[in-house]
């Protein structure tokens, strides 16, 4: 069985270590996130949106704007109903149109039981190239996503990147 | 939060008795129904540093976060005792407290579904 730390970004040691290094292991929200991932969320016209950090087992929201009940409550899911770890994986945007009929996603419990419908992240990439999570809007109805709105998001992205290096002492 | 006394003389509080429910305490947590998932056990934390570090480190650090929480050996670790075998290791910074706040955040995800009512069942 091949192992897991080299088939998988998700769990490389080096991208984990960036994570803990530029101190976003959760807990509490950080003020300019939320503001950004308000804007995400305002700007394309959608509910919810995170700047979200995909770690091992797991993903924490940094900056939120939208989120309810038991998912406001917890700030984060199990891993494995993360789309953002489709981009730590890829290191590209995952877009979602309509979760309901999308592969990856379909049987995600937080499609099946939360609502989620479409869904749009923008990888989060610390200066030293490792992929964090994503900057993402999150909504519960069907949509597409024209190139203007991606970039509208890369460019929130960039400075949710930005933020996160500066309180952490990089910029 | 009231507690009830089990056969072998300890304590359970109610939201332990819930993270157990259906199941024999040590064997696994139970299921959220609605999102098909289970609350993490001491096995799976294991598991989840091995997947990082390696087995046998993962192992190695296992067993200095239970002995520094002071959780028992094995598989019956409650909530509370996860939780603080992890913050132990969340303290030791790096990739392995990335995957200890992991650990907290998916027994948080279990406390958080059930307590909203879901319907919990004996892991299958």
């Amino acid at each position: 069985m091949s192992d897991p730390r080299q088939t998988d970004p998700v769990l490389d040691a080096e991208r984990l270590r960036e994570v803990a290094d530029l101190g976003l292991l959760g807990g509490e929200h950080d003020a300019e996130l939320q503001t950004i991932a308000r804007s995400a969320a305002e700007r394309l016209g959608l509910p919810i949106g995170l700047v979200s950090i995909v770690l091992s087992d797991a993903q924490v929201f940094a900056g939120t704007h939208g989120l309810g009940g038991w998912l406001e409550e917890a700030n984060g899911t199990p891993v494995e109903w993360s789309f953002c770890a489709n981009s730590v994986r890829t290191g590209e945007p995952f877009v979602v149109e309509d979760a309901t009929t999308h592969a990856l996603v379909r049987d995600n419990p937080l499609v099946r039981e939360d609502g989620v419908r479409c869904y749009a992240g923008i990888p989060l990439v610390s200066s030293r190239g490792l992929v964090l999570g994503n900057l993402c809007v999150i909504g519960t109805e069907e949509r597409s996503f024209g190139p203007e709105e991606m970039e509208i998001l890369a460019e929130l992205a960039h400075a949710a990147v930005e933020r996160i290096e500066s309180r952490a002492g990089r910029r | 939060v009231r507690a009830r006394r089990l056969r072998n003389g300890e304590t359970q509080s109610e939201e332990e008795a819930l993270y157990y429910q259906g199941t024999s305490r040590g064997e696994a947590g139970a299921t959220v129904a609605s999102h098909a998932y289970r609350g993490p056990t001491a096995t799976d934390s294991e598991a989840a540093l091995a997947r990082v570090v390696g087995p046998e480190r993962g192992a190695e650090l296992w067993a200095e976060a239970c002995q520094a929480a002071g959780v028992r050996a094995g598989n019956d670790a409650t909530p509370d005792e996860l939780q603080r075998a992890t913050d132990f290791l969340v303290a030791q910074g790096g990739a392995v407290a990335t995957v200890a706040r992991a650990i907290q955040i998916r027994i948080r995800t279990y406390e958080r579904l059930a307590a909203r009512g879901a319907t919990a069942q004996g892991a299958s």
